[in-house]
């Protein structure tokens, strides 16, 4: 029995044929499956390259998901595994377009492992000029504001 | 850019991060500075619920440190653990450290106690701020805080 295919289309026009089960991952590709069966949904918000990366993270997780039930333990770890070394191939810029995709395509597993690396990112930091460089904020304070937060942080660092 | 999200992904991302960390990022320009989810009571409670950090505090030297901080810190060593993590509380009179002798924890609070003065403090270990309490009679009795 073949599998029902739908058709994705990117901000550039790039056809991505995806197999319904993939997609239906992302609620809001569900929904519009239900009410527009047989066309092609068009994502004109997602470049080409989010798109894939989005199918491919779908892909690994409705193999998993209906992997029969057996050794679901492990399988489930080595999906974890998966999911932090997907994240961690991806830069700062794209890991940013990826984390806008899952949240506009509501696909909650995806929110949470990149929302979870973005804040791992922070975490990594070991002071403020650390985060600026990681993710390419001014420093707009003037002399005189950054001594008073630096009495305000008393602690030390 | 994390500006450039939505607050509903910034509350998203933010919620899991460690409160030594949100300091750092507070530290980094205007616009972190004056972020109003770090005093939103709805966002303290979630990060509070996502990162279960005071879940667990540990008096160490008279400082408070939360245990998830202690456990994640690669390097047991005493010094290294205080310096990163452990929360200095500083008397405001004095400019000296306060011994905490009891701390408990409620919704991102801290009520600590100080044997010295007899007082009683809430702190907040995120933005650094502090209430005196001078108790009417001695503390050697219970206190909640909720």
């Amino acid at each position: 029995m073949s599998k029902k295919m739908i058709v994705l289309k990117s901000s550039e026009g790039v056809s991505f044929v995806v197999e319904e089960a993939v997609a239906r991952q992302s609620k809001i590709i569900s929904f519009l499956v239900e009410e527009f069966p047989d066309r092609e949904l068009p994502l004109t918000n997602m470049t080409s390259e989010i798109l894939r990366k989005t199918i491919e993270y779908c892909k690994k997780h409705v193999v998993e998901d209906d992997g029969g039930g057996d050794s679901s333990s492990s399988s489930s770890g080595d999906l974890k595994e998966w999911d932090v070394k997907f994240v961690a191939e991806i830069d700062q810029p794209r890991l940013m377009d990826l984390l806008m995709a899952a949240n506009y395509l509501d696909i909650p597993s995806l929110l949470d492992v990149t929302c979870q690396k973005v804040a791992d990112t922070i975490a990594a930091c070991n002071d403020e000029k650390e985060i600026r460089a990681t993710f390419n904020i001014e420093n707009d304070f003037t002399e005189e504001e950054v001594e008073a937060i630096r009495m305000e942080n008393q602690y030390p660092i | 850019m994390i500006s450039n999200l939505s607050r509903e992904l910034v509350e998203e991302i933010l919620s899991r991060v460690p409160v030594t960390s949100l300091r750092r990022l507070r530290s980094t320009c205007k616009r972190w500075y004056h972020e109003a989810l770090f005093k939103d009571p709805r966002f303290i409670k979630k990060h509070f619920d996502k990162t279960r950090e005071y879940n667990a505090l540990m008096l160490n030297h008279n400082k408070a440190c939360s245990l998830s901080s202690i456990l994640q810190g690669a390097n047991f060593d005493a010094e290294t653990i205080l310096g990163v993590d452990g929360l200095t509380l500083v008397d405001p009179h004095d400019n000296e450290p306060v011994d905490v002798t009891k701390s408990f924890h409620c919704d991102g609070l801290l009520l600590c106690t100080d044997p010295k003065s007899n007082r009683l403090v809430v702190w907040n270990p995120f933005s650094g701020k502090t209430r005196w309490i001078q108790p009417q009679e001695h503390y050697n009795s219970a206190y909640a805080m909720g």
